[in-house]
């Protein structure tokens, strides 16, 4: 999971297999504050460098939930490599959440 | 399947196992909000007084729908629910109203003794439409049609009636009013009086979340066999509520005779070895209808790996099935098309050598000659293949279509007379054409065929007479508009056809568009007819839809996607007289099947032209680089061994460049076609083709621009 695969075309031009995640959380409600806990993990142990994960606090900016159509909290989606995944809950099943991002 | 409508199938497919996945979360525990679709703001779960309070505001403003009266009153009269409408029309204010009897405080004097009665009778759901006068705050009447139904609370206890209503004094007059009023109620209000009750019922989230999502839930206690349904499950099978089993047994017995020992067994299987269960299949309503689902469920507390317990989830998977069965209809087609589209090309060659001789050859014996009358059965039966040739062709969308921008009404006018010859006297036609039609762009040749086939088809379904319609519309297509099949959104012109003959079974209606199947007696029918029809109008992008009902009738509908505007007609080519189609120029032909070559170089050569061949295109650039400038027209095929005719062309033109060409082809060739379309400036001449035809083609090409 944390070697590194050639670059596919599909991917980011900028740099090779960049993991780009957005997590919609609610503010300091338990399972937000456990999936922001688990997902920075996730991150850093198996994706280091090359992953963009970007936090959304729908309490604070709510109209971010309709773009990315995000019914409940916390949602994790993987916007890259494609295809994109949508992952509900607070993300404490590590090997789940590895083999929805298993393409990265 | 086209790509597209296999992707959304991936989509939807993904789609529902995300929902799927959101359940399971949500029923775990792991979700701390839901956003409200309305406002976009997120709801802590944790905090179900404001769960409760969002739910109530998003039922008020359905409450405040205008000109719905709704009411709410408790078993003991009192107003428990009054919206902004009926405070207008009672003129008081909901404050004033809420707690207070409703039949004391607006109800007339005279009817109070009636209505008291009457409202006992209606929490025991005795009447659900009713009229009666109301009493406005200023003394006033108006008269009020109602819709009522009954509320329970959870534990299935009568709390009290919910009422629609509308202002019917105005209309009063009309005696058919009320019956229209509580019809248009009836649909303006079904959602209303849904949020409306969920609200008084206190309906929880995770409910609504499961009924969107057409799923249930249940549980299975294997130590007492008890079995469970979340009040979203029974719906799924077409039951109330009370009517849901409560034993696995019994619940086997909704399961599809056909399917109900594979699921018992899988079941059995599951729970001995201490596994997950998933299987779908189809379970019966009490209708009799069967519809699909899927069930999936884990075995909880097990002790001594003996299950104790069983958690389930069943989805209402019918759209998915649907799909999938289309899936399967088009691949079947798809492949039988291929197959029919192969034969047809070479079948194409055979005839055009046979149609060509046998031309020459009946040329020869006088006009009292016996043997020239059969060798014009020859001719005819030569014909007739073609036909049928130019209709597989048609169907496995190989064919050529020179599309232009078309006018269906003016199509439908234009073929009147014939199509009424073709149908007798006994089946009157009436044709029903939209004033406003749009313009599609598609072969108007191929058009003429669908109509005359969908026609044709008609009449043979009323043989004892009757009436056939054929209608235009502009149409509107959306994803809605046949929820169980994938299409392209858009703009379209419908053109149908219908008949009030004898109708079809489902059989016949889901092989109908089969080559060479016909319902017809042998030697009536080619069973093309209808594959013909499909073809084309898949090639035209379009869809063909069937409606029928046995001893009713049957309706054709063909929609083609409105022709773009911007997208003017291109003039059609200078036409020839027969007689003159004669000339002098140099011809050079190229066509890899030899008695194809030698027939099309003897027909241009007793024209007087000047003629050239060669098998290839290799050989084709040798003969023109050993006589230059001499040669006016290129006849070419379009598929050639090593190369094709446009490549062969583009290369020759580069040397001389006033060079002028004639594809001649069999079927549909991605080298000068896109999608089966070709350009209308692009000279081509389909095999089988007449020495005439042959002719005046070479002849227009080469006088053209």
């Amino acid at each position: 999971m944390a070697t590194q695969k050639p670059t596919s075309a599909a991917g980011s031009q900028s740099d090779p297999v960049r993991v780009q995640l957005r997590l919609y959380v609610s503010g300091n409600a338990p399972n937000s504050v456990r999936a922001i806990a688990n997902a920075k993990t996730i991150c850093a142990e198996h994706f280091d460098a090359r992953c963009d994960l970007e936090i959304v606090d729908l309490i604070a900016q709510p109209l971010r939930a309709l773009a990315d159509e995000v019914i409940v909290t916390p949602t994790l989606i993987k916007f890259l490599p494609l295809p994109v995944q949508r992952i509900v809950g607070n993300l404490s099943d590590t090997s789940q959440v590895l083999l929805a991002l298993a393409d990265a | 399947m086209t790509h597209t409508e296999e992707r959304q199938v991936t989509e939807l497919t993904q789609r529902l196992a995300e929902a799927e996945a959101t359940i399971a979360a949500l029923l775990s525990g792991e979700i701390d909000a839901v956003v409200d679709a309305g406002t976009q703001t997120p709801v802590l779960l944790a905090k179900a007084q404001d769960a409760l309070r969002l739910e109530r505001d998003r039922a008020q403003r359905y409450l405040n729908a205008p000109d719905i009266i709704l009411l709410a009153v408790g078993l003991d009269g009192r107003i428990t629910l009054v919206n902004r409408y009926a405070c207008s029309i009672l003129g008081w204010t909901a404050d004033e109203l809420m707690g207070r009897d409703w039949v004391d405080t607006c109800l007339p004097v005279r009817i109070r003794d009636d209505m008291k009665a009457k409202l006992h009778d209606l929490t025991a759901g005795e009447f659900t439409v009713l009229e009666n006068p109301i009493l406005t705050k200023s003394g006033d009447e108006r008269l009020i049609g109602w819709r009522n139904t009954v509320l329970h609370d959870d534990e299935g206890n009568v709390t009290g009636v919910l009422s629609s209503g509308s202002d019917i004094t105005e209309s009063r007059e009309v005696e058919t009013t009320l019956q229209k009023t509580t019809a248009d109620l009836r649909d303006h209000t079904k959602l209303l009086e849904e949020h409306a009750a969920a609200l008084l019922k206190n309906e929880d989230r995770t409910t609504y979340a499961l009924r969107a999502a057409r799923m249930g839930l249940w549980e299975l206690d294997m130590a007492t066999g008890e079995l469970t349904w979340s009040p979203t499950m029974a719906p799924l099978f077409g039951l109330r509520s009370d009517q849901a089993p409560t034993t696995a047994e019994e619940f086997f017995r909704l399961v599809h005779a056909d399917d109900r020992r594979m699921v018992e067994t899988s079941f059995g299987q599951a729970a001995a070895a201490g596994s997950d269960f998933k299987e779908e299949f189809r379970v019966v309503w009490p209708d009799g209808h069967a519809h699909w689902m899927s069930a999936s469920a884990r075995m909880t507390g097990g002790r001594e790996g003996k299950a104790e317990h069983w958690v389930g989830v069943n989805t209402d998977i019918g759209e998915r099935k649907a799909l999938e069965a289309q899936f399967r209809q088009a691949q079947k087609m798809e492949a039988v098309g291929q197959l029919a589209g192969g034969v047809a090309h070479d079948f194409n060659n055979l005839l055009t050598s046979i149609l060509g001789y046998s031309g020459f050859v009946i040329d020869t014996f006088g006009p009292q000659d016996r043997r020239r009358a059969d060798m014009d059965e020859v001719i005819k039966a030569g014909q007739r293949a073609a036909g049928l040739t130019r209709q597989l062709l048609a169907f496995s969308r190989k064919q050529v279509l020179q599309p232009t921008r078309l006018d269906l009404n003016a199509l439908v006018t234009g073929m009147h007379q014939m199509l009424s010859r073709l149908i007798g006297e006994h089946v009157e036609l009436v044709p029903s054409l939209a004033a406003d039609l749009s313009a599609v762009r598609a072969d108007p040749g191929q058009l003429e065929q669908v109509l005359m086939n969908l026609v044709v088809n008609a009449r043979d379904a009323m043989p004892s007479g009757g009436r056939l319609t054929i209608h235009t519309a502009n149409i509107e297509l959306d994803q809605s508009f046949a929820h169980d099949v994938v299409i392209r959104p858009g703009p379209y012109v419908m053109l149908s056809v219908s008949d009030t003959g004898v109708g079809m079974t489902d059989a016949t209606k889901s092989r109908l568009f089969e080559p060479f199947f016909t319902t017809k007696d042998a030697g009536k029918g080619t069973g093309l007819g209808l594959a013909t029809v499909y073809g084309i109008v898949k090639q035209s992008g379009g869809y063909v839809w069937v409606y029928s009902e046995l001893g009713k009738g049957t309706s054709f509908e063909v929609h083609l996607p409105r022709a773009d505007e911007s997208r003017e007609p291109v003039n059609p080519a200078v036409v020839v007289d027969h007689a003159a189609a004669v000339g002098t120029e140099t011809v050079l032909i190229v066509e890899d099947e030899d008695a194809v070559r030698l027939l099309t170089r003897r027909v241009l050569e007793e024209a007087n032209y000047r003629v050239f061949d060669a098998p290839n295109p290799q050989q084709a650039e040798a003969v023109f680089e050993a006589n230059p400038n001499v040669f006016s027209l290129l006849v070419t095929d379009v598929i050639m061994p090593g190369s094709t005719g446009p490549k062969l062309f583009a290369e020759l033109v580069r040397r001389q460049p006033n060079l002028k060409v004639l594809y001649v082809s069999g079927y549909t060739d991605t080298a000068i076609i896109d999608g089966g379309q070709i350009d209308p400036a692009i000279d081509l001449l389909q095999k089988p083709f007449s020495a005439n035809a042959l002719k005046r083609r070479v002849r227009e090409v080469l006088d053209g621009e």
